[in-house]
């Protein structure tokens, strides 16, 4: 206990003493983690927004024209024990027919040319998040396609490979950058605490001589590296917040479908860049003290 | 208390100690003569375990300085207190902090602290100065200090280099009262000094430090 108040004595001491270089180094590190946290936050937006238009994802199965009923009612109850596909639908022709009148409107009537219904049976099938993988879906588009009694499969495999792709780069982006600026701010802290532990070097020696224990003589340099880590995850926290107040409040008032695209991140989260922050801090001073030697 | 048995120590091939044998007994005060580089420093360095020795056997109370691991070496340092010839004092700290720092390592209650060290600071007559940095006070002052650090916590020996050096006759002759009354109650000291006056006559045990060798071991 006497280790830990002395550490915290002599670790704000020196933050007080040394203002102007432990601010630069807040900043440095909150514009860091600020940097990290709105390519985050892109990424989360762009997931939900993925989870969102996945909800309407569907994959159509076109039947065929001649399809008995019990092959349709064995064909949906395969689909309904699919474990990738969440709802099923089935369409018949007149259905669709009805559908498309509805679509077409007033052009509707270039169906009447038509002596018999030309649209065929379907189910529409509704995949799960977890199966919304181009290469899941092909796989299962195809192995559906060679059942009997379906005559195509259609799904929008363009849209949903673009969207895949633009997903998995923004979050191996978010990893590669997010270690990066780890780096970063653990480099930061470690240059500043090798600074002032070189520069405490004679005090070092004289606690060493006098018999100081190990965790006396790092304590406070690892308290200064958890203070300065910690506060500039808490400054970067708080501007991430305002930056997502600002856009879902002000600018909302001209733009209010913006809204639909910014999503907040979780709370939890918020509380969490500061502990990122204090904990790459922690691991730079840590390494920067290094090991004490008698 | 201390033994040192054919110690020998190199510094990049100068020798410094060669073969030194010496033993003091607990509770003894030793005085240490000799020329300036006549080793008494290192002497000093090697029982604190700052310098380890080329060769020999060293043993502080219980401890085989010698073979110290580095994570016993602040234990056996805890049980010594040191008077630099330089003071390495904190001039970060005020004199109370400075004087209460080796009590702190050892987690004693604050009163008890607080106590301590306020009684030890008014015997050396520095208690009106016990909220001054260090830097703000004279060459003996600050001596003062540093004896005082290193007696607080009342240790099982103290090693003292030049504890004088910077005093007039009366702040020399408070030091060693304070240093008799110390080794009254138990603590072995080893005094490495130039200042003749400190055991001319009191009867005490000289080493005297002359070619790498102790060249002579008597009584003042």
């Amino acid at each position: 206990m006497k280790t830990i108040w002395h550490s915290l004595h002599t670790a704000f001491k020196t933050i007080w003493l040394e203002k102007s270089v432990h601010l630069l180094a807040v900043l440095s590190i909150s514009i860091g983690l600020s940097i990290i946290c709105a390519f985050t936050m892109i990424t989360f937006n762009m997931d939900s927004a993925l989870k969102r238009w996945s909800r309407s994802f569907g994959v159509v199965v076109y039947l065929n024209e001649q399809i008995s009923k019990e092959r349709e009612t064995s064909l949906k109850n395969r689909f309904l024990q699919d474990p990738d596909i969440s709802e099923v639908k089935y369409i018949s022709k007149e259905q669709a027919l009805q559908d498309v009148r509805k679509t077409l409107g007033k052009n509707a009537l270039i169906l009447d040319a038509f002596q018999i219904n030309p649209l065929p049976s379907s189910f529409e099938l509704k995949l799960k998040r977890t199966a919304l993988d181009p290469l899941i879906i092909t796989k299962k588009v195809k192995a559906i396609g060679l059942m009997s009694g379906v005559k195509e499969v259609q799904y929008g495999e363009k849209w949903l490979s673009s969207l895949s792709t633009i997903a998995k780069t923004m979050k191996i982006g978010a990893i590669v950058f997010g270690s990066a600026i780890f780096i970063a701010i653990t480099f930061i802290t470690y240059c500043i605490i090798k600074i002032f532990f070189s520069r405490r070097k004679d005090d070092i020696e004289t606690l060493k001589l006098l018999g100081a224990p190990r965790l006396f003589i790092k304590l406070p340099f690892l308290i200064e590296g958890f203070f300065i880590g910690a506060v500039g995850g808490t400054i970067s926290s708080l501007l991430l917040f305002g930056i997502y107040a600002f856009t879902s409040f002000k600018v909302a008032e001209f733009m209010p479908s913006i809204n639909l695209f910014v999503t907040s991140l979780p709370l939890l989260a918020y509380l969490f860049i500061p502990c990122a922050g204090a904990l790459m801090s922690l691991t730079g001073s840590y390494i920067a003290v290094g090991k004490i030697r008698y | 208390m201390i033994l040192l048995s054919d110690v020998t120590k190199n510094y990049e091939k100068k020798l410094v100690l060669s073969n030194v044998s010496l033993a003091v007994k607990k509770g003894e005060i030793v005085f240490l003569t000799g020329t300036s580089g006549a080793g008494k420093s290192t002497l000093l360095k090697l029982i604190y375990c700052s310098e380890r020795p080329d060769s020999g056997k060293i043993v502080v109370a219980d401890w085989e300085v010698s073979k110290l691991k580095q994570r016993t070496i602040p234990r056996l340092r805890r049980n010594i207190g040191i008077i630099f010839q330089d003071f390495r004092l904190f001039n970060n700290k005020t004199v109370y902090e400075n004087v209460a720092l080796p009590l702190t390592f050892n987690g004693m209650h604050s009163q008890t602290v607080r106590d301590n060290v306020n009684s030890l600071l008014e015997k050396i007559g520095l208690i009106r100065l016990s909220n001054v940095f260090p830097q703000f006070l004279s060459g003996g002052e600050q001596q003062r200090v540093v004896v005082a650090r290193a007696i607080v916590s009342k240790p099982a020996v103290l090693l003292a280099d030049e504890p004088t050096g910077n005093l007039d006759p009366d702040n020399a002759q408070t030091i060693m009262r304070l240093f008799r009354e110390i080794n009254e109650q138990g603590t072995t000291l080893l005094i490495a000094t130039h200042n003749k006056e400190l055991y001319t006559g009191t009867g005490s045990r000289i080493l005297h430090l002359n070619n790498c060798l102790i060249e002579e071991d008597y009584s003042a």
